[in-house]
């Protein structure tokens, strides 16, 4: 089985080196010249270049990536445009809030979701159906940020059940939560479904019942087992929309997070704090999908015997 | 020969078509769409932009919803009925403008890809996979933090995060294709590359790839708002329904008509897209549906 | 003394799907004795696999309607029986195995853990030691390894699985196995091996086996009883030296011997049956044999045959059946 989460850790690094690549690119494109807004109008063409060469900003692309990498893996991200502080700190501080709005994110996307998904599938066509298959439409049809606005409308400022802002107590993270958690929540009820369906009009399904298994047993031990394999790589794949979803609903509620971090130094040119908190969420995405990558691993007993025999 | 070819695609669209039509909720959402592009396409017969839209009015400032203002004003005092059906030209705007580049590129990528395979799929492919591995707002947001805000640079975000995808369906539509025998035949002739594709590949593949297309329109929609919304997208006071949410968002608590139909405006949108997507792959293969 | 094991009177069963009514079982009377094997032969489509899954109630759920004038397996009135008291029965008292071993078994749950759960439904009280014993030796009896229980289904090859789908269905020692060409999608040298083991297993456990095949040298090996049947009916029923020797057939069973090679003679071509089955969603008066009957009659257009007594050679044909209490031959 190791052979297994090495060989998948393999396959991230040079994933990870390309994100790097494409966003250190992208950066690269920023007009403007930091050392001339650093030292502003007074100085010389020839001061500003003298500073550009101190600091290596002239040289080529690749030099500059390669030193920027190398720095980032010893946890140099370089220091703000606006603060001067080390990047890392700011980037460091925030983190675990937007951490725990995913982790709440994906627990409530998936408690909600399975069960309405599979009781959609079991019971094809009745109400619980359809209107679970409605639900999932509309809601994949409106901004999260939209329903985040009207969950703040509806149980914060009418009914005044639930926090607005903030992040002092679990029960700010509630309504943040299924903000960001709503655009999955659509993709995995249908998913679930839809496996599901599949699964059960196997022939393995066919002989559990002529052994004479309850239809419960059926569908939680036979149906829902094997559904379960495609629907842990959805909740992975679904795992970067849950992070954007985050992103906006911290600037809903105002949790300071790397979603509001990433967004003010975007409109403050803060290239450094760009580049940090991006990558720390593309990596943060890529080490989740390892995760279910793993887990998938050992659920489903044809990798899992592949492996365990070496 | 090539009328029977010609023949057999008409009728392949019309029974496409007939199905589509047999689908109430697909036509619903035709039908919405339909009224939201004409309200875009005629809107400056009804109204005029910059007395309705834009310019202030503190005198009728954050009116309720009633007479003479059927969905309010904002905080500036603009009429909110008018600013949504502009804000209607422009999501739709972006929306397809965004999807037809990302489209062309991602074709040329995946059709390339795809049909040269070896090689030349490998590395493109692997390229792809790396965009794909960022979320799509998130590469747009690097993008935009590196050209700046505004509709251009915003387009061009939205496009190069949406061609990745684009590349990889019209890459496998084709690998689908090209395995079918007619292409062999095709290429023993000595038809010219290029022409095969033409010709022959990219009518078969177009359903699943247009089905596509109106989904990510749809998306594309969805994204837009939420970057105008944090500052990134388009710029007040270009009335885009994110940016009206963003600018109703303090005073929501008194006014909510600010946040309520801007946001039923972009749900309107998205759904009627998501109707007519889900619509044409059902009526394209309608073995698909449980 | 022979006792009736199963017997069923009359049985219809249709599907509803979305293109239209399927009629795939038309009146068919089957009975069965206990310790025999009946064969149940007939072409694709002729309704074999249906009868079996109506015997265990087990037809889709929506789709599948059946009802029967009687359908008694024992002392038990299928016909009548509740869903639990169906549930109750099969994998214990009837037991079925599918075609095709590769899709039958659950490829997430060990060998072992499926052959103890039809043991776990129906001896609720037993000890886990105990049922593990069982499975052990019920292995054993299939050809496995005991060894192989924490095995997965993909780990075993083709034969070896519906070894192991024929481990979990007798596993209870049911008294009936309906087998539905259990041998069909094996290798041919797989198939001898498994339907030897089949036959000896029966005759150990006692159980009595409705096998359904569309193989005649299948039939011909294993069984003590034959029915065919065609369009959703038993045409012709009887041992197995009655149908396989003997002067008097049905048309079609002489088609379908017709339609065999035969290594021992000098054919220049086979022999196959004109037209095709009929359309299963007609309701057909008469005869459904009709249209590709080289001996029909006019009556046979019209007129359903009757059958005759059941206990004997029993053929459902115009040429053959009394009129007047009587077993007439060859009608002008």
């Amino acid at each position: 089985m190791y052979r297994y989460i090495l060989k998948r850790i393999f396959m991230l690094i040079p994933v990870l080196l390309g994100i790097s690549l494409i966003v250190f690119s992208i950066m690269s494109l920023t007009p403007g010249d930091p050392v001339r807004l650093m030292v502003g109008d007074s100085a010389t063409n020839e001061e500003v270049q003298k500073i550009r060469d101190e600091m290596g900003l002239n040289d080529p692309f690749f030099v500059r990536y390669f030193r920027y990498v190398k720095n980032a893996l010893q946890g140099d991200f370089g220091e703000s445009y606006r603060s001067k502080v080390p990047v890392y700190n700011e980037i460091f501080a925030r983190f675990p809030n937007t951490v725990q709005l995913a982790v709440w994110g994906t627990l409530f996307s998936i408690l909600i979701s399975l069960p309405i998904g599979v009781i959609s599938a079991i019971k094809q066509y009745s109400f619980v159906d359809k209107a679970s298959l409605v639900t999932a439409l509309l809601l994949t049809s409106m901004p999260s940020f939209w329903l985040g606005l009207m969950l703040v409308l509806l149980f914060s400022l009418k009914l005044d059940l639930l926090p607005a802002t903030g992040v002092d107590s679990w029960l700010h993270f509630v309504l943040p939560s299924i903000t960001a958690a709503a655009p999955t929540v659509s993709i995995l009820i249908r998913m679930t479904r839809s496996t599901m369906l599949e699964v059960i009009r196997q022939d393995y399904i066919r002989t559990a019942r002529a052994k004479g298994a309850t239809e419960r047993i059926v569908v939680l031990r036979h149906a829902l087992r094997n559904a379960l394999l495609p629907i842990v790589t959805v909740i992975g794949i679904n795992f970067g929309f849950l992070i954007g979803g985050a992103m906006i609903a911290e600037t809903v509620f105002a949790i300071p997070g790397l979603g509001t971090l990433l967004i003010s130094s975007v409109r403050m040119k803060d290239t450094p704090m760009v580049m940090a908190s991006v990558l720390f969420v593309a990596i943060l995405i890529s080490f989740v999908n390892l995760v279910i990558d793993i887990v998938y691993g050992y659920i489903d007993p044809r990798i899992r015997s592949e492996y365990a025999r070496h | 020969m090539a009328r029977e070819t010609a023949i057999k695609k008409r009728s392949r669209t019309k029974s496409i078509w007939l199905r589509y039509r047999k689908n109430k909720l697909a036509m619903f959402g035709l039908v919405l769409l339909a009224i939201l592009v004409l309200v875009a396409v005629f809107a400056d017969f009804m109204l005029d932009y910059y007395k309705d839209a834009i310019s202030m009015n503190m005198g009728e400032r954050l009116q309720a919803p009633g007479r003479g203002h059927v969905f309010g004003t904002d905080a500036f005092g603009r009429d909110l009925f008018a600013r949504i059906v502009f804000g209607t030209r422009i999501s739709l705007f972006v929306g397809i403008l965004t999807v037809a580049v990302a489209l062309t590129f991602g074709a040329v990528i995946g059709a390339t890809a795809g049909y040269y395979g070896g090689r030349v799929d490998n590395v493109l492919m692997r390229i792809m996979d790396v965009f794909l591995a960022i979320p799509s707002m998130l590469l747009a947001i690097s993008i935009v933090a590196a050209l700046g805000t505004g509709l251009f640079n915003l387009l061009i975000a939205m496009s190069i995060s949406q061609i990745p995808r684009f590349a990889r369906i019209v890459r496998s539509s084709i690998l689908s294709i090209k395995g079918q025998e007619f292409i062999e035949a095709a290429a023993a002739y000595g038809t010219k590359d290029s022409r095969i594709i033409l010709r022959h590949i990219l009518p078969n593949a177009i359903g699943p790839i247009i089905v596509q297309a109106t989904l990510t329109v749809g998306t594309t929609i969805l994204t837009v708002s939420s970057l105008s919304f944090v500052g990134l997208g388009i710029q007040p006071p270009t009335p885009e329904w994110g940016s009206m949410l963003s600018e109703g968002k303090s005073k929501m608590r008194y006014f909510p008509h600010l946040v309520i139909f801007p946001g039923l405006a972009i749900m309107t949108a998205v759904l009627s897209l998501n109707l007519i997507g889900d619509g044409l792959r059902d009526a394209l293969d309608p073995r698909l549906k449980n | 003394m022979t006792e009736k094991l199963l017997e069923i009177k009359n049985l219809h069963v249709i599907y509803e799907t979305d293109e239209g009514t399927v009629y795939a079982v038309n009146g068919l009377n089957l009975t069965m004795n206990k310790g025999e094997t009946l064969g149940l032969v007939g072409e694709t489509g002729a309704g074999k696999t249906t009868t079996a899954l109506s015997i265990m109630k087990l037809l889709p759920e929506k789709v599948g309607v059946m009802k029967s004038d009687c359908l008694t397996f024992g002392s038990y009135d299928i016909g009548g029986a509740s869903k639990e008291q169906m549930r109750l029965l099969r994998g214990k008292e009837i037991s079925m195995i599918f075609q095709d071993p590769m899709t039958s078994l659950n490829p997430v749950i060990t060998v072992g853990d499926q052959i103890a759960e039809v043991l776990e439904f129906h001896y609720i009280d037993k000890a886990k030691a105990s049922i593990s014993g069982r499975v052990d030796e019920i292995l054993e009896l299939v050809g496995l390894s005991p060894e192989r229980k924490t095995d997965y289904p993909h780990q075993f090859s083709g034969g070896m699985k519906q070894r192991v789908v024929i481990a979990m269905a007798l596993a209870c020692e049911p008294k009936l196995l309906l087998a539905d060409e259990p041998t069909t999608a094996l290798d041919v040298t797989i198939q001898a091996q498994v339907l030897d083991m089949m036959k000896k297993l029966k005759e150990k456990l006692h159980t009595s086996m409705l096998l359904i095949t569309h193989d005649l040298g299948v039939v011909a090996k294993t069984c003590d009883r034959v029915a065919i049947m065609y369009a959703g009916e038993v045409i012709e029923m009887g041992t197995v030296e009655q149908i396989f020797e003997g002067d008097n057939h049905h048309p079609y069973t002489v088609g379908l011997f017709g339609s065999i090679p035969d290594l021992t003679k000098i054919e220049r071509r086979l022999k196959p049956i004109e037209g095709l089955m009929p359309d299963p969603t007609k309701l057909h008066r008469g005869c459904p044999f009709y249209a590709r009957c080289p001996e029909r009659l006019e009556i046979c257009e019209t007129k359903k045959p009757g059958e005759s007594p059941a206990d004997s050679h029993m053929i459902k044909c115009h040429l053959y059946t009394k009129t007047e209490g009587q077993l007439q031959e060859g009608m002008q």
